[in-house]
């Protein structure tokens, strides 16, 4: 029965292959109704089945077979997650460019059904199946604009990323069929030993992978090469958030491996940090929104490290709800402007409602009560500290960060136009506050739905909601300390007033001096591109001047190497990670060439190099037929001692 | 009914030959139907297999004497294995004889041929008995010498002289070893049943290692695993794409069959002794396989590669399978997982080696840089090639994932450091894989292959047929895993089990 | 008249005979050369026969026979060289290459 939930967007997804193709209003209408159906219908679906205690199975051939359950963090997950993805769907299906369109929602109702499938999932199989489902979907959302060559490749290089994290979950697989003899989730607390590590440290790294932490953060910003409306999906509620689910959906096995909390925190808390400093440096609104993703998993890292899965997952919730609003809103802002610079925005008079709407989410993301965000964070900044007094002071680093970007992002792209800007002739007048056309209205209404939960998840300041979510979710939550709460507060605070000053004062921040180098080092894809078609142009090329291509392929590592370590003095964090990885790249690349070419000429030689002594010692053989008697007489006299020898020698 | 199956194409394939007078269509159709009518008669053996958990080692067995004298008789026979196998290979050929070719005017002979194959094939995997089968494994070499030959592409004859002679020089090695093999046995017989029954030769002597030594590097040749498998990309570039795709979804498969049939099931203690070698080779096989795959511009060489790898997949898990070491339930999956990848892997790549072959037909190169952007003009084609691809590198909910999963959590309870390792494999053929898609169908559109056109409905049912397989066994492989495990193959298994 | 004798005789035939058949150029000395041997090969042959067998009259039979082989091959050996001779006007080996591949 619960194979229904994953079920219900996929069978959806089919009618939308469906759609009218010409008539370009009423394809519109009919996808969105179709997507709100559909998201309705599984939110329903997954209320029902959390509430009913839903479980599924589907027998393959012993031991394999799909198993599903619905505890109550899955429960809560499953219903969460269509609930994220309707107004974004919505969103979607009125905002994003006409072609293509039945492909985008189609993949994106897929894309839900398969995070679906990896919430309800009670084994590594089907867990494997939803996260692999959700990983190719994210390939193709994220180069769904195909005819731009840097698409594909940021999708390819997003895909590779989290597929190399996704090794970690086979392995984890492996080791728990190999410890337990099944694929079920409910032979974990018994491991022990080095099959536990396994299992542990691959749930850590497959997690890591999906929710973009260090090393593998970068990722994130190549997604940004998709639609604005997939970052939203990506970010929120699906690819990115499974990561995290799995962790504390596994919590209480985690918590039994030896080292592990203590990794998870140091991920988290690292990611939290660098996430932060980078999403500051960024005046690029939905790469901004990107590193500040990752500090938030970070966050919610560190709680489940520390032994807090309820406040992991509602961190979550918050997460996911402000995070897809501002996606949105970036998405609005770019359509008015043309580009994604926070520079050249400050659309406070142009989208007044918008701007409105987006103040709740950033708000959250800052941290501020009496919003759900601030009160999140700080049940995460308790969590910490009950497990060290570092952590939790990273934590409340982290969300001064936090408060910082979501500033300067509020005040950047939806602040009032400065004063100058009131000579223009329709620059002072403040627009309309609900919009003419449709496609804005759904927009608008889209949004609306996600600030409304944004403002939901702030009832959990009141006390008996907050025990009732410990109910409903069997998690129990920490009680906050004043101390920390004040420290907490200040942090943000300070932040504030830096994200203020540099919306302010330092609109460009990010674009030149020190922090110039975050904008060159984003137009680094043209680089990855370089170092992994570079590879194949060598192959077709030089294919005769093997030694050519072999010394020009070392020189070109080198010279990618140096310029590798530039970027890493340059800018820490992410920025080496790229750099790193785009090296990677290019050493797989020469050694696939060097394995081809090198490899190749040796086995195959050895093999024609046989044949050809054969052949030269048969030509040898006919030499010795000189047509001369006395020759054969030399021959044969030659044959008759070899044989006489041989017959001494063998008596 | 199994004899019917391996004599009507063949019989088909003579009536060709001599029939003077046929046209293309005629012939054709003749070809089309022996091959339907050949995988009905193995569709009614289906029909009639019994799963259950009392099954007999070999069903629908059929003998005919032939030399007493030396024991060599006709017996056919399937268990779950090779019934699964002979299946796909049936149905693969039926397909590939469907695939639009370009007879360069010889259609009698080409169909002919194909027919020829498709009969010594299904009788190689369908034989009980030893001599039997090594005398289809040759004449496999002989059909596909013929249709690499006469319709292959430019370099066509040098590449099948090159993969006659290698894979020839590999069946004498086979051929010696069964020889030593039934030379040990007391009494004279080539009968596959009797030697599994006594293990003729057993323990790590001189004369176990040699025989199976010859057995693995026979069967290492035609799989073929690395260092022997650069006969490949040249025989897989030079054939004609429904060849390919037969060479790479039934000819490589005899390889690893054998390898299951012969040293696995009739040399067990032998074979135990040297898994953990044989699956340090299959290991290289994936990794150098996927690496060497990722370094080539040329498209049919790079799929072949691929084949390298998957191939590695599947001797990774006999070995696995045959270590002894670990619980049965692992080396079960193991032995599953390897079978599964033989019969999902025929599928994926017969389906990828004719949309090659759609490729050729259409631009007349395999060159990767002469290609972009073609999503535009061919997106059936796009489609069917990337669900292809993502059933090649493992994607859940397509064949190749069930194949590689139970391979890969089979191996890891035997060899837990080999299995780690070869999962890099799975990331570098996504990643082949994907480059590989996206260089041929994103991008600009380029000019001068602007105006090919979109798949043929000739085209779209073989491919369909083979693709529908692929999404269905990736999504209920119950009936295929349930298929697989019964009989011969998993019997020492079961036995163990009940114990 | 030892044993030893004989034989060192025998080998002493064999030896310049197959000096003979390996340095000389004409067919003549040639054949020459191959029938010493042959009388080395029967000389040695006799030899061991009268030490051992005590003058059975096999090997006497067996030493008849080779001889009179010997005289036949001579024969032909001798018409053969003449009919070259007479056709190619050749009778050293160097100036026949008629068998070569």
């Amino acid at each position: 029965m619960a194979f229904v939930l994953p079920l219900l967007p996929i069978l959806f997804a089919i009618a939308a292959a469906f759609a009218p193709r010409d008539e370009h209003g009423r394809q519109r209408f009919w996808l969105t109704g179709l997507t709100v159906a559909a998201m309705a219908l599984t939110a329903f679906a997954a209320a029902l089945g959390a509430a009913g205690g839903w479980t599924g199975h589907i027998a393959w051939h012993e031991p394999l077979g799909l198993t599903a359950a619905l505890p109550p963090l899955a429960g809560a997950m499953a219903i969460l997650v269509p609930l994220i993805a309707l107004p974004v769907l919505a969103y979607a299906a009125f905002h994003e460019e006409g072609r293509g369109l039945r492909r985008l929602v189609a993949i994106l109702l897929i894309f839900v059904g398969g995070m679906e499938l990896l919430v309800v999932a009670a084994d590594f199989l089907t867990l494997l199946i939803g996260w692999e489902l959700v990983g190719v979907c994210s390939y193709l959302l994220i180069a769904h604009e195909w005819r731009e060559r840097e698409n594909t490749a940021s999708g390819l290089y997003a895909f590779l990323m989290t597929r190399f994290g996704d090794l970690g979950l086979f392995a984890a697989a492996m080791a728990v069929f190999s410890a337990t003899g099944s694929f079920s989730y409910d032979g974990l607390t018994a491991m022990e030993g080095t099959p536990a590590v396994v299992a542990g440290f691959g749930l850590l790294l497959a997690a890591a992978s999906k929710s973009g932490q260090l090393p593998f953060a970068p990722w994130l910003f190549r997604a940004m090469a998709g639609p604005t409306s997939v970052s939203a999906l990506l970010h929120a509620a699906t690819m990115v958030a499974a990561g995290a689910f799995i962790l504390l959906r596994l919590e209480p096995f985690l918590a039994s491996v030896p080292g592990l909390p203590g990794a998870i925190i140091a991920v988290g808390a690292t990611t939290a940090l660098s996430g932060g400093i980078v999403a500051l440096l960024q005046a690029h609104a939905k790469r901004l929104l990107a590193a500040s993703t990752s500090a938030h998993y970070g966050l919610m890292f560190v709680a489940v490290g520390a032994g807090y899965p309820g406040v992991a997952f509602l961190h979550l919730v918050a997460h996911a709800a402000f995070k897809a609003l501002l996606f949105l809103a970036a998405g609005l802002a770019h359509e008015k402007t043309g580009s994604y610079d926070l520079s050249t925005m400050r659309l406070g008079r142009t989208l007044p409602l918008a701007g409105l709407l987006t103040l709740a989410g950033a708000l959250s993301l800052a941290g501020i009560p009496p919003l759900g965000g601030g009160w999140t964070k700080e049940a995460v900044v308790t969590a910490a500290e009950h497990f060290s007094l570092w952590a939790a002071g990273a934590v409340i680093l982290a969300g001064a960060l936090s408060a910082a970007y979501a500033a300067r992002f509020q005040l950047s792209a939806f602040g009032l136009p400065e004063e100058k800007d009131e000579d223009d002739e329709d620059a002072g007048e403040t627009a309309p506050l609900w919009p003419q056309t449709r496609a804005r209205q759904v927009e608008i209404v889209a949004m609306a739905l996600l600030a409304l939960f944004v403002l939901l998840t702030s009832l959990l300041w009141l006390p008996p909601v907050r025990t009732s979510a410990e109910a409903a979710l069997q998690a129990v939550l920490p009680e906050a300390s004043v101390a920390t709460l004040v420290l907490s507060l200040i942090g943000v605070g300070l932040g504030l007033l830096i994200g203020t000053l540099i919306a302010r004062q330092h609109l460009t921040f990010g674009n030149d001096g020190p922090a110039a180098e975050a904008a060159h080092w984003l137009g680094l894809p043209a680089l990855i591109d370089a170092a992994i078609t570079r590879p194949v142009l060598w192959l077709s090329r030089a294919a005769a001047k093997l030694d050519d291509s072999l010394i020009d392929g070392g020189v070109r590592v080198v010279a990618l190497g140096g310029r590798g370590a530039s970027w890493i003095l340059r800018l820490k964090g992410e920025a080496g990670a790229e750099g790193l990885a785009a090296q990677a790249t290019g050493l797989v690349g020469l050694v696939s060439l060097a394995t081809s070419r090198f490899g190749e000429w040796l086995t195959d030689g050895l093999v024609e190099g046989l044949a050809l002594t054969v052949g030269q010692s048969g030509r040898d053989a006919r030499r010795l037929q000189t047509g001369l008697s006395h020759h054969y007489y030399a021959i044969a006299t030659l044959g008759t001692g070899a044989a006489i020898l041989l017959l001494l020698g063998l008596s | 009914m199994l004899t019917l199956s391996i004599l009507i194409p063949l019989l088909a394939s003579l009536g060709l030959f001599v029939w003077s007078d046929g046209t293309k269509e005629k012939a054709r159709l003749v070809a089309l139907s022996a091959s339907a009518l050949s995988l009905l008669c193995l569709i009614v053996v289906w029909i009639g297999f019994n799963t259950g958990p009392e099954a007999p080692a070999f069903q629908s067995v059929a003998e005919v004497g032939w030399i007493d004298a030396l024991g060599v008789a006709w017996r056919v026979g399937v268990d779950g294995m090779s019934l699964a196998i002979s299946l796909m290979s049936g149905l693969l050929f039926l397909c590939a004889i469907a695939w639009p070719a370009e007879t360069k005017g010889r259609a009698r002979q080409y169909y002919g041929w194909f027919l020829f194959l498709q009969g010594v094939s299904l009788g190689l995997f369908l034989t009980l008995d030893l001599l039997v089968f090594y005398v289809f494994f040759d004449l496999t070499l002989v059909g596909m010498y013929f249709l690499i030959c006469r319709w292959g592409h430019d370099q066509a004859e040098y590449a099948a002289l090159k993969f006659f002679v290698y894979t020839l020089a590999g069946s004498l090695a086979i051929l010696l070893a069964i020889l030593g093999l039934v030379l040990a046995n007391g009494t004279l017989s080539f009968d596959m049943r009797e030697l599994i029954a006594t293990q003729p030769l057993g323990g790590t002597d001189l004369r176990s290692s040699f025989v199976l030594f010859g057995f693995l590097v026979g069967f290492a040749i035609k799989t073929p695993l690395v260092p022997f498998h650069t006969w490949l990309p040249l025989a897989h570039v030079e054939a004609p794409g429904p060849a390919s795709a037969v060479l790479a979804g039934v000819l490589l498969k005899m390889g690893t069959y054998g390898l299951v049939r012969i040293p696995f099931q009739m040399m067990r203690e032998t074979f135990a002794a040297y898994a953990f070698p044989l699956a340090i080779v299959a290991l290289v096989a994936i990794l150098w396989g996927a690496l060497v795959a990722l370094g080539q511009t040329n498209l049919k060489r790079r799929i072949a590669y691929t084949s390298v790898n998957h191939m590695g997949y599947t001797v990774l898990g006999i070995a696995a399978a045959g270590a002894m070491i670990g619980s049965e339930s692992v080396q079960t999956l193991a032995l599953s997982g390897a079978v599964t990848e033989m019969v999902a892997h025929g599928f994926i790549t017969g389906a990828l080696f004719l949309i090659a072959g759609s490729f050729y037909s259409r631009t007349g190169t395999y060159d990767l840089a002469r290609y972009g952007g073609l999503a535009r003009v061919t997106p059936l084609l796009m489609a069917a090639y990337f669900l292809g691809a993502f059933a090649s590198f493992g994607l859940p909910g397509l064949a190749g994932f069930v194949a590689e999963f139970q391979v890969f959590a089979g191996t890891f309870g035997v060899y837990p450091v080999l299995a780690a390792i070869g999962l890099i494999g799975l990331v570098v053929t996504a990643a082949l894989f994907l480059m590989m898609g996206q260089q041929i169908f994103f991008g600009e559109t380029r000019p001068e292959i602007a105006m090919v056109k979109d798949l043929k409905p000739a085209e779209i049912w073989p491919l369909s047929v083979l693709l529908a397989f692929v999404v269905l066994i990736g999504f209920v492989p119950g009936g295929l895993l349930d298929m697989i495990q019964t009989g011969s193959a998993f019997a020492s298994f079961h036995s163990s089990v009940g114990q | 008249m030892t044993l030893a004798t004989v034989l060192i005789v025998a080998a002493a035939l064999i030896g310049i005979g197959l000096y003979g058949a390996l340095s000389q150029q004409s067919f003549v000395m040639l054949m020459m050369g191959l029938e010493l041997m042959l009388n080395g090969g029967l000389l040695a042959v006799i030899g061991l026969w009268a030490n051992t067998m005590g003058g059975a009259p096999e090997g006497q039979l067996l030493a008849i026979i080779i001889m009179a082989v010997m005289a036949v091959d001579m024969a032909i050996g001798f018409a053969l060289v003449t009919a070259v001779y007479r056709k190619r006007q050749a009778d050293v080996t160097e100036s026949l290459t008629t068998m070569k591949h």
